[in-house]
């Protein structure tokens, strides 16, 4: 709707400003063509008087050089009125074919046509006598014709006249156009102030309120942005406040079953023991083990990047040494081989020990030959980004378990008397997205597996 | 050597955890008495309230849970910043918290030591010959 009226206004605005253009051109055009006329009618009369000059000087002239330079410059100026003449009369005529009486009177029979042409004829009649009589004659008998000529009747005024009559026309179809000219000018300005009201003034308030709608709905968004934030926080915080609460029970659990078996350790050492209560005690700590890992999965999980860890110099090489040398792995220094140079620079030190821990005891853990195993750390530098990589010589995992073995709760094996939360490499997934990077595996049965993870080499002084 | 007349203020809410810490003792022949607060406030009762006579008398340690319903660990040390009394009594965190901004917080405060439960003999024998 808005666009149509704009369009048709538009063409509006076009319209009278070519018309104006073509009303310019008909001024200039005019002007040039009045002017003409009217210059030619002004000579016409300077003419008139340099013909009867000329005329009398020649009859006056004491000899026959003088004389002949005064028949020359007459016979010029009769035959350029002559010329003049012709081009006005065809103008007069074609104004009186129009029906103007005022250029019909000018050919009638006492008209000024008639007037200029026996001017002219008089004047070429003098010329004539001279050159056909010699001067002494001439001075004689074309006394009365010299006379005629030099005192015409009112014929300057009546020229004058026509000058006069065409200034008056020209003047009044100037101030026509001029007229129509500024007609013209105030429609446009007018047609323009519609536009303004009716146009871009809606137009103006259509967008006011499109960016009002827009800044509204960003307005929304950002709150929604903050309430999911909110949201996230306070399930991060009940994940962590729950696993916190439950980890009491179970440790209570497994501090319990050490005392009763403290408390019956003279009893189940005794023959008459039932070996079933030993066992089940066995069963008891087992239970309690593995939710106690569950929980710290959990706990683990929910504080991946949930605070801000400050930046510290790490050297990865140590941190990798100190994850094995805690000794809650089980397993020997000499089966994590670091496998060329790995970097110390600044970064989430915490994090990065989350990863590797996860990524190393995973490797051992699912491990078919844990006394054996090897486990090598390596590293490529890409860029942004540090690339690490965690290979073992384990049994492998199926292509087809690739994706799922980043879900948090999977394991591929659960008989198993090392209990994993099955959350390990669900943290490391979120640890390394959380900072841009990406884990990839690389793994065929029987042939081990390579964990691959980037790092950023230099991270904002605040944790994503 | 540790001193036999020491008093232990356990500060924990958990009788499992309690438990735990008497056993030791008594598996490490250690006979001390272990006076137990359920949490931060009725700690702060026991050193504050006059009573005859006292339930606690010097010299002892502190032996303090993090977490803890109405006054957990901290609004414990916070309550007893400005104590004289207590400048000189030693102070050790017993939490189960690994936690990088509890440790971090704790290290904010005047105490001896920052022990992850359970406890074990190395870190007892440190309790008990602080004094």
């Amino acid at each position: 709707m808005m666009t149509h009226r704009y369009a048709v206004a538009l063409s509006l605005v076009a319209c009278i400003l070519l018309i104006n253009y073509w009303l310019s051109e008909r001024r200039t055009q005019a002007m040039k063509q009045d002017g003409r006329i009217i210059n030619i009618s002004g000579m016409q009369r300077m003419l008139s008087q340099r013909i009867a000059l000329h005329a009398l000087e020649l009859r006056h002239a004491p000899e026959r050089a003088d004389a002949d330079r005064h028949a020359h410059v007459l016979a010029e100026a009769l035959e350029l009125m002559r010329a003049n003449h012709g081009v006005l009369t065809r103008q007069w005529r074609e104004r009186a074919a129009e029906g103007d009486v005022h250029y019909a009177a000018y050919l009638d029979q006492d008209g000024l046509d008639a007037a200029v042409r026996g001017y002219l004829a008089r004047g070429r009649h003098l010329l004539e006598t001279y050159r056909s009589q010699d001067l002494a004659a001439l001075q004689l008998s074309a006394l009365s014709s010299v006379v005629a000529m030099a005192v015409p009747e009112h014929f300057l005024e009546r020229l004058d006249a026509v000058v006069t009559r065409y200034e008056h026309e020209f003047e009044k179809k100037m101030h026509g156009l001029a007229r129509l000219q500024s007609v013209l000018f105030g429609v446009g300005l007018l047609v323009l102030l519609l536009e303004v009201l009716f146009i871009f003034r809606p137009m103006a308030a259509t967008i006011a309120r499109t960016i009002a709608t827009l800044e509204r709905a960003n307005d929304e968004l950002a709150d929604q942005a903050l309430v999911l934030a909110a949201t996230n926080d306070e399930l991060s915080d009940y994940a962590h406040v729950a696993s916190h609460d439950l980890s009491t029970p179970v440790r209570n659990v497994q501090n319990l079953t050490l005392m009763l078996r403290e408390d019956l350790g003279g009893y189940l050492a005794s023959p008459e023991a039932d070996p079933e209560i030993a066992r089940n005690l066995d069963r008891l700590e087992r239970q309690a083990l593995k939710s106690q890992a569950l929980i710290t999965g959990i706990l683990d999980y929910s504080s991946v990047g949930v605070r801000d860890e400050a930046l510290s110099s790490v050297d990865v090489a140590a941190l990798v040494r100190q994850i094995v040398d805690d000794g809650s792995l089980g397993v020997r220094a000499d089966q994590v081989v670091i496998e060329g140079e790995l970097p110390t620079f600044e970064t989430h030190a915490t994090r990065l020990g989350q990863v590797f821990t996860n990524l190393i005891e995973n490797a051992f853990r699912y491990h078919h030959d844990r006394e054996n195993a090897r486990v090598r750390v390596s590293v490529t530098h890409d860029g942004a980004f540090y690339r690490f990589a965690v290979s073992d010589d384990g049994p492998g995992i199926e292509p087809r378990f690739h994706e799922r073995i980043f879900k948090s709760f999977t394991r591929l094996q659960t008989d198993r008397v090392q209990e994993g939360s099955g959350i390990g490499l669900a943290i490391v997934r979120k640890a390394v997205e959380q900072l841009g990077g990406q884990v990839d595996i690389e793994s065929e049965p029987g042939h081990g597996t390579t964990f691959r993870f980037d790092w950023p080499v230099a991270s904002l002084r605040r944790a994503a | 050597m540790p001193r036999t007349d020491l008093t232990i203020l356990l500060v924990e809410d958990n009788d499992v955890d309690v438990m735990v810490v008497q056993r030791m003792m008594r598996r490490l022949s250690i006979d001390l008495p272990i006076i137990r607060a359920q949490d931060g406030e009725e700690a702060l009762a026991i050193l504050r309230t006059p009573v005859e006579p006292p339930r606690l008398t010097p010299p002892f340690v502190i032996v303090l849970d993090l977490n803890m319903p109405r006054m957990n660990g901290f609004e414990f040390l916070d309550a007893i910043a400005d104590d004289e009394a207590l400048v000189s009594v030693p102070i050790f965190i017993l939490s189960t918290s690994r936690n990088v901004r509890d440790t971090q917080t704790a290290e904010r405060y005047h105490i001896r030591g920052y022990f992850v439960k359970p406890i074990d003999e190395t870190e007892l024998t440190q309790v008990i010959s602080s004094v």
